[in-house]
């Protein structure tokens, strides 16, 4: 939490934020600058100081600083066939901690060679070992290390069963080898000590680059500490399920409260996540699966609603990669960037269960909290929300919110901009005719003022509720098997906050198959963007006696 | 497109354990050696089971193409040979014999670019340059440094081969604006030391460059840096003058990080008329 008065600093791995902090809250907007791969020095920030009207300030007015860019890389080692527990929760932890995934490593038998190589060029900060190591691949590490100096030294976390030693390691001037309890007890996670080890990791090491930075003494946390910390802020203790996102470019980590701790993952469109790290072909570098790291261009195209070719797509979305702090320069350019935030958050929720644990997935979550550059990046609260909503495809009744400028990691309130609406597990077939409606939906506000809608299949509409608004909401199901989270045919009603937009009525069915024929998916998606108010509705003309009439 | 003009730093990465040929101070021209050592390792996977030969033992030399191993297929009806990628020599071979590392043999780096030798670490020289750097918008590759071809506009692989052909080997070639992706795999069977261009499209070369394609990263092809963007951009005028006054003259031209592809810098791809 931010203190009273002061300047806040948010360093993201592609843009770097400066906020004032007026009575703890940082003030809207921000000042950005980009970050280079490294934490900015202060004369770096002078241009967002001078934006902020504080160009005399120095690294002593900085009372709460957050950082991505430069924390320690680790990699992960460990048998998925073996003991894919403790992988997961190791994974979970790192990102709570605030580290990043340097890569997976292959640990068949067959492949101590590679595994070195693959380490070698990894080059990770620490390594942490879910289980014990031996004979061969013990004496190849050993070697590995011993070739490293005292101040070029690799950490070592033995984070396996007890009652093993690595005695060829312990004296390796290259290696700094300690070991913590296991991160599975009899079967079950204990991520305590596993966390704490990898907090403490992350601190020392953060706290020596942000010394070097010149903001030595000064308060800060790491991104995912942070972004975790928030997570349990907004969630609250008896509060419904909540997922907040840190979206990037190129990646997006999701923090999920359960219990009394967090469960987190990772995907990305370069390199792996860490819901790459349990899936089959995880000897291949970097986790590659068998399209390669980024989406299809054909994948990308089926969520736009721009009548173009694969190819142009495929240079937008290049772009978007090679440039990712540059803002959209035109509606395309922005419309590609978030389609991209849709492939991640798609491959992040479709992961999930098999990288972190069933009870707890985004998809699921109530209220979803994004921020992140990979969201500010769109320009539009609006078009960022439809990009949560597309990737995700929540069902039920879920509370979008969008915070693009992270001022919530620093302990702000982010704003509400959608709740979705949407049945569990129904498909819709394009192929059929406008059907029977899906659900009556009923808006009672104050005054008396009350909305019936009709949720059609197929389609998206809204229900305009402004922000700071409340209102009563029940969705009475037109079909037996249609559950909107009070169980199947029964009526949700519930109380539900305005924002941005209002209420979107999604009627795309889950999981969402976009219509096969291209004039319809561009129609549809076209609908879905025009209700969260990023284009304008399509208007049908018709040429009526040399006239256009709008109908 | 961000020109630097003047004296500036250049990193010239050199294998760990490698020997440095010169000294701080020392001057330096483009073929001068700066250091020998060897940063190809590779390591090739042996099928499990015995039903194998290995024909090399750990500190045989070897030559690129040479039958390392011979294995059994089909029941013994057929035989599959293990061939060495790289001259070098055998480093290991693993004690369950599921695999050979090969160690390309030592070579000499050098400076690929004039200048003076600032500094030298355990894996960079640091050279002081002057001259124009000119940062990429895009590129993959090793450091390399040839004669400047202009080639003017050259789009398809048909024109490298009726154009320039096999004159290209060690030169670097520019193309004004827009180029096809699949003139690069004919510019590496023709040797050529790297491409710059104005745009090209990023599809197509993804389809030759991913993880799953038939050069990961860009290994296999010749250095490449993009100065416009992706898709039909042309060389910005101020790069156009700097190139176009040094043509057939040496320049260097280097990815971000050899071996990996990095599509948001630092590092970023560059090119260097000394």
């Amino acid at each position: 939490m931010a203190q009273r008065e002061g300047l806040a600093l948010l360093v993201g791995s592609t843009v770097t934020t400066v906020f004032t902090v007026r009575d703890g809250q940082p003030t809207l907007p921000g000042a950005t600058v980009r970050t280079s791969g490294r934490i900015p020095a202060p004369a770096d920030l002078l241009p967002a100081l001078r934006t902020l009207g504080r160009p005399e300030a120095s690294a002593q007015d900085f009372t709460s600083i957050v950082v991505a860019a430069g924390t320690p890389s680790v990699t992960i080692d460990g048998r998925s066939s073996l003991n894919p527990q403790a992988i997961r929760v190791t994974a979970s932890a790192l990102l709570e901690a605030g580290g990043a995934l340097a890569g997976p490593l292959p640990s068949d038998t067959v492949a101590v060679d590679l595994f070195i190589h693959e380490l070698a060029r990894q080059a990770p900060d620490a390594l942490v070992l879910t289980q014990p190591i031996a004979g061969d691949k013990l004496r190849l590490v050993a070697r590995f290390l011993g070739g490293k100096s005292a101040g070029d030294c690799l950490h070592v976390v033995y984070n396996g069963p007890a009652g093993y030693r690595h005695k060829a390691l312990e004296n390796l001037a290259g290696c700094a080898l300690s070991s913590i309890p296991s991160a599975i007890t009899a079967g079950k996670p204990t991520t305590g000590p596993t966390l704490q080890a990898l907090r403490d990791l992350v601190t020392s090491h953060l706290g020596g680059r942000l010394a070097a930075a010149g903001y030595a003494g000064r308060p800060f946390a790491s991104m995912g500490a942070a972004a975790a910390r928030t997570a349990l802020r907004l969630a609250g203790p008896d509060g419904p399920s909540l997922c907040f996102l840190v979206v990037e470019p190129a990646e997006a980590t999701a923090f999920l409260p359960f219990g009394n701790g967090v469960d987190a993952a990772s995907a990305g469109v370069v390199g792996a996540g860490t819901v790459d790290l349990i899936a089959a072909g995880r000897s291949r570098p970097a986790g590659a699966g068998a399209e390669g790291w980024l989406p299809t261009w054909t994948s990308l195209l089926r969520r736009l609603p721009l009548d173009t070719e694969p190819i142009d797509v495929a240079n937008l979305a290049g772009t978007g990669l090679v440039r990712p702090w540059a803002a959209a320069d035109s509606e395309d350019s922005a419309l590609v960037n978030a389609a991209m935030t849709e492939e991640i958050l798609a491959r992040l929720a479709a992961k999930w269960t098999g990288a972190v644990r069933r009870e707890t997935n985004p998809a699921r979550a109530r209220v979803i909290v994004g921020t992140g550059y990979g969201l500010s990046r769109l320009g539009s609260v609006r078009l960022a929300a439809s990009a949560l909503v597309g990737g995700l495809e929540p069902a039920g009744v879920t509370v979008v919110a969008v915070d693009p400028w992270g001022a919530s990691l620093l302990g702000a309130t982010p704003e509400v901009v959608a709740t979705c609406l949407s049945p569990l597990q129904v498909e819709h077939d394009w192929m059929r005719a406008r059907t029977d409606p899906w659900a009556i939906v009923t808006l009672e506000r104050g005054n008396d003022r009350v909305s019936l809608r009709r949720l059609l299949p197929g389609q998206v509409s809204v229900i305009p509720l402004g922000a700071g608004e409340r209102g009563r909401l029940t969705i009475e199901p037109c079909l037996p098997k249609l559950d909107f989270g009070a169980g199947p045919g029964r009526v949700w009603r519930g109380e539900v906050r305005g924002g941005t937009i209002g209420l979107v009525l999604d009627g795309r069915g889950r999981p969402c198959r976009p219509p096969e024929d291209p004039v319809l998916r561009m129609a549809k998606q076209r609908e879905f963007l025009a209700a969260f108010g990023v284009l304008e509705p399509a208007h049908r003309r018709m040429a009526v006696a040399g006239k256009e009439v709008s109908s | 497109m961000n020109v630097t003009p003047g004296v500036f730093e250049l990193g010239r990465a050199v294998p760990v354990g490698s020997s440095v040929a010169v000294q701080v101070g020392d001057r330096v021209a483009s073929d001068t050696v700066i250091a020998i050592g060897h940063l190809d390792r590779r390591v090739l996977r042996l099928p499990p089971g015995d039903n194998f030969e290995l024909l090399k033992k750990p500190g045989d030399p070897i030559k690129k193409g040479e039958t390392l191993a011979v294995m059994e297929e089909l029941l013994g009806l057929g035989l599959r040979e293990l061939v060495s990628p790289c001259d070098g020599l055998i480093e290991s071979v693993n004690p369950r014999r599921t695999g050979i590392v090969v160690t390309g043999s030592d070579r000499e780096i050098r400076a690929l670019v004039p200048g003076l030798i600032q500094a030298l670490g355990p894996s960079e020289i640091r050279l002081s340059v002057t001259g124009h750097r000119l940062q990429g918008f895009f590129g993959f590759g090793q450091p390399a440094s040839g004669e400047l071809w202009m080639a003017g506009e050259l789009y398809t692989a048909s024109e490298v081969k009726r154009r320039l052909g096999p004159a290209v080997e060690g030169q670097v070639v520019l193309a004004d604006s827009f180029v096809l992706p699949e003139v690069l795999p004919v510019l590496g069977r023709y040797r050529a030391a790297g491409l710059i261009c104005g745009g090209l499209d990023f599809g197509p070369l993804w389809d030759l460059i991913s993880p799953a394609g038939p050069f990961p990263a860009g290994r296999g092809l010749p250095t490449l840096v993009v100065l416009g963007g992706f898709g039909p951009c042309r060389i910005g005028s101020e790069d156009r003058d700097i190139l176009g006054r040094a043509e057939g003259k040496r320049v260097y031209v280097a990815g971000p990080t050899a071996g990996r592809l990095v599509f948001a810098g630092p590092p970023h791809p560059e090119v260097v008329v000394a």
